[in-house]
């Protein structure tokens, strides 16, 4: 059960954003799901990517944390299922959470494959205007890959941060 | 902090044992495999610490988490303080646990970890932190009351989750082998602290461990679990010198098992040679199992005629423990495991009359 649901989650990373773009390009093309150019489809696409990522590095910080005898004892101690989830299982879990998101959102600032196909030039994201811009204006495509950069290097510096300081604490509390 | 009188308390959950824990006929048998636990009867005072001991895989840990209500009977009923709490919710029972890992929640300070169970309670601010901070000063980690816990020692960090498992006034207190990650000298400090600290709070106690030394040290009672079922359930003393059977007597302290044959109504037959024992009422001709606690055996110097249940011995290992010697000896056609302070050789031993005990069959 465990395992299958890891499998299911990490599919992502192994299948090609391309055989996923196709996947809803077929799906959302239809009568029935006339979604295909929204922006919402183009958020659940890039959350479908950048899932594996981000529960890789909150299953993993679960599994070191024991948050699962947190939660026993925080019930234990009379908490209800919300208030174990607001006041331990959040919280412990910030670091990861925090890095996990970081990474998710460098993904998904640079993804092009996906995003292009499925949202051709209607909601242009970043990489769709870069590969605009180097057809006219090289000026402003070289600008725009300096900063694309800058926000790279920013994402691993923070997600290196974050998870440095859930390592951290857990070294001191293993 | 060592000398706790027990003598003191008389022992008052005999009379009172409808409240505390009481559990009638439990059954949980894992899906698939023929483990848990069958048929378990356990009743626990207010103020009494029992001790579950058994060897890993008996089921002493799921017999906690069925009192705590992380799992749930199949069958046969539970009370917590004379309420009926079989199917009840884990935060229903309001039992106090103190889990081996410690689990105190590493974002908040040590004294937020004890005001939790207060916090999810409603109760005020100001007295969340009188309470909190009564509770650590019981525990004597008043000072530290503003760390977070990777900053506090394993010990500590035990003192914490006791005092937060305690700061509820829970019905019962449930510790899961509190003391096994603990170094060997902080464990024997929080033997002492967990004792203190239960009778000062007068609280019906489970403690699981597969240490001896523990449940002997700590309890008002013992009980004996092994392949999901109770073996026996008794005072240290009395397991210890009357056990049930051959398993008790092996896995709490050392023994010498012997099969014999009985030749009279006072005497037996056994590989390390014929034994006069006290009068009993087994068979003539009868197989036995005797059990001799191998400090009960005394060595002697040489053969004095006129003293019964003397035997010549050979030596085959010796242990030196400082204090006293564990020795292995052969005697006739058997082995003896005997212990002693004295530093000499040993060439004979005698087996005082009184040390030889009948066990009933496993």
């Amino acid at each position: 059960m465990r395992a299958a649901a890891r499998v299911l989650y990490q599919l992502p990373v192994a299948l090609p954003a391309l055989v996923l773009a196709f996947g809803f390009i077929l799906a959302f093309s239809s009568e029935t799901l006339p979604w295909l150019g929204s922006v919402w489809l183009l958020v659940a696409g890039h959350t479908v990517l950048g899932l594996p990522y981000f529960l890789q590095a909150v299953v993993a910080d679960m599994q070191r944390l024991g948050l699962r005898t947190l939660e026993d004892a925080a019930e234990s101690l009379g908490s209800t299922a919300l208030q174990r989830f607001i006041d331990v299982v959040v919280p412990a879990l910030r670091h990861s959470i925090l890095s996990g998101l970081i990474v998710v959102a460098a993904l998904s600032i640079g993804e092009f494959q996906f995003t292009n196909l499925v949202a051709g030039f209607l909601n242009r994201t970043y990489p769709v205007v870069l590969l605009q811009a180097f057809y006219g204006a090289t000026g402003f495509a070289c600008a725009a890959t300096v900063i694309l950069l800058g926000l790279a290097l920013t994402a691993s510096i923070a997600g290196a941060l974050s998870a440095g300081g859930a390592t951290r604490v857990a070294a001191a509390n293993p | 902090m060592s000398a706790v009188s027990v003598a003191a308390k008389p022992r008052a959950w005999e009379e009172h044992a409808s409240l505390g824990v009481s559990l009638r006929g439990a059954r949980f048998v894992y899906p698939g495999a023929n483990a848990g636990i069958f048929d378990v009867t356990l009743d626990i005072a207010p103020g009494e610490l029992m001790v579950c001991i058994g060897p890993s895989g008996c089921g002493k840990t799921t017999l906690l988490k069925l009192i705590a209500g992380f799992l749930r009977l199949q069958a046969g009923t539970l009370q917590l303080g004379g309420e009926n709490m079989a199917a009840a919710s884990v935060r229903a029972r309001e039992c106090g646990v103190v889990f081996q890992s410690y689990a105190l929640f590493p974002h908040m300070r040590v004294w937020e970890n004890v005001a939790y169970p207060l916090r999810v309670r409603g109760v005020a601010m100001s007295e969340r932190r009188r309470r909190a901070a009564a509770m650590l000063e019981l525990v004597g980690l008043s000072d530290l009351a503003q760390r977070v816990p990777a900053q506090l020692s394993g010990g500590q960090q035990q003192r914490v989750a006791l005092a937060r498992a305690l700061v509820f006034e829970p019905r019962a207190l449930l510790l899961d082998e509190p003391l096994s990650a603990l170094d060997a000298a902080t464990r024997l400090t929080m033997r002492d602290e967990i004792r203190r600290i239960q009778k000062t709070q007068h609280i019906a106690s489970l403690l699981i461990t597969h240490d001896q030394d523990e449940a002997l040290s700590l309890a008002d009672r013992i009980a004996v679990l092994r392949e999901g079922r109770l073996l026996q359930v008794a005072a240290p003393r009395e397991i210890y010198d009357r056990p049930a059977n051959a398993f008790v007597a092996t896995f709490l302290g050392r023994a010498n098992l012997l099969d014999a044959t009985v030749t009279g109504r006072d005497s037996v037959r056994t590989p390390i040679g014929a034994l006069a024992t006290l009068a009993h009422d087994v068979a003539v001709g009868a197989k036995a199992q005797l059990l001799i606690r191998p400090e009960r055996i005394l060595p002697c110097s040489s053969h004095a005629p006129g003293i019964e249940n003397i035997l010549p011995v050979q030596l085959r290992r010796e242990h030196f423990f400082g204090a006293s010697r564990h020795i292995e000896l052969t005697a006739g056609g058997g082995e003896l495991k005997i212990e002693t302070s004295e530093r000499g050789p040993v060439t004979h031993v005698r087996v005082p009359r009184e040390a030889v005990q009948f066990l009933s069959p496993t």
